[in-house]
């Protein structure tokens, strides 16, 4: 082990509503972009099989992840597409 | 602010990219042994490969101000073939006393294979013989937790590695933790849609703190751009971080992990119990 302690979190200097401001947008076009690449997958041939593919059911449980879960949600999701460990 | 790009493949650039680097401010950079985009025929090329980034790249970039070292290694992704890689281990020494080979890079796995593995520990067994700095390719997506986890379990059951000699690199959300709580260093890559997003590193900093740890752009011939590095800077000072912080995460750390080669010739700015208080 290394002879210097882990240093605490990096406090991020702006607020929840300052990071908000800066985000939204970022987050609203990432959103659309999912939902649009699902909907052009969808309306191609063989679109209504496809929704079976287990590749669309790991987004979907990606998908839960972001609406219900707390703070960690990149790594929950990061776990959730890994093989799992024997 | 000076920059050092610890991980991008400039064989796969063109000079242009060294333009752009050295006015983004880029000091230094690392180029770690990897794949070619096609298994090699014979250890020959391997030999020629090693030649090229340990002779041609560091003139190219010394056009530009630019330090470039080299790391050493047969890569990951051919190490299947243990009777080639065997032959190109044995002669991985000779390039690791050029003058700007920092030690023994990319090592790892890629598919989490018995013989990638069989490679990676008779790889670390070398660095350990010639008292090599190691840089460590974990896998990519699916692979990447359990990859990383196989390494980290051999490295901490070894008995004479030090952990502050090691890097490990493409950390994600997932892996960052076990890595650190070990002692290891752990670097993040800027790639685009593989692996890191600025923002997703600048977020990694403030959840784990800026001690052990590194960023790079990890440029190749995919879809990859050295000015990553440099917008994962302005994403921090977007976000209101001050900038001996952000000079500690982009110029400093590299400094604190690749000083400890006696080649690499940039010192750091500030004492690292000073820079990581």
């Amino acid at each position: 082990m290394n002879s210097f302690n882990k240093q605490a979190a990096l406090t991020p200097p702006k607020n929840a509503s300052e990071l908000l401001d800066i985000y939204f947008l970022d987050i609203r076009s990432a959103l659309l972009e999912s939902a649009a690449a699902l909907d052009r997958i969808e309306r191609a041939a063989g679109g209504k099989d496809i929704l079976d593919d287990p590749r669309i059911q790991d987004l979907k449980r990606a998908c839960n992840i972001i609406m219900d879960g707390k703070n960690n949600r990149s790594e929950q999701i990061l776990l959730l597409l890994s093989h799992p460990l024997e | 602010m000076k920059v050092i790009e610890p991980h991008i493949h400039m064989i796969a650039r063109t000079t242009h990219d060294y333009e752009r680097m050295a006015r983004m401010h880029t000091v230094a950079c690392c180029e770690p042994a990897f794949w070619a985009g096609y298994d090699r025929t014979s250890a020959r090329a391997f030999h020629d490969y090693f030649t090229h980034i340990s002779q041609f790249e560091p003139k190219r970039a010394a056009q530009y101000h630019i330090q470039h070292y080299c790391w050493i290694c047969i890569n990951p992704k051919e190490a299947n073939d243990l009777s080639l890689s065997r032959e190109v281990i044995s002669f991985i020494p000779e390039f690791l006393a050029a003058p700007t080979a920092l030690g023994i890079g990319e090592i790892g796995l890629n598919l989490n294979t018995k013989n990638e593995m069989t490679i990676f520990e008779e790889q670390v067994e070398l660095a350990v013989k010639y008292d090599q700095l190691i840089w460590i390719h974990t896998p990519h997506l699916k692979d990447k937790l359990k990859g990383t986890k196989m390494m980290l379990d051999y490295l901490k059951g070894h008995g004479k590695i030090k952990p502050e000699r090691i890097c490990f690199d493409h950390c994600e959300e997932h892996t960052i933790k076990m890595i650190r709580d070990a002692g290891f260093w752990a670097a993040m890559t800027i790639y685009p849609v593989t692996k890191n997003s600025p923002a997703r590193v600048v977020d990694a900093i403030e959840i784990y703190g800026i001690d052990h740890m590194l960023v790079d752009a990890s440029g190749d011939w995919g879809p990859s751009d050295p000015g990553t590095l440099h917008d994962a800077i302005f994403e921090m000072r977007k976000r209101g971080h001050k900038e001996p912080v952000i000079e500690t995460v982009f110029y400093n750390n590299p400094c604190y992990f690749l000083g400890q080669c006696e080649k690499f010739r940039l010192t750091p700015d500030r004492p690292r119990e000073e820079a990581w208080a």
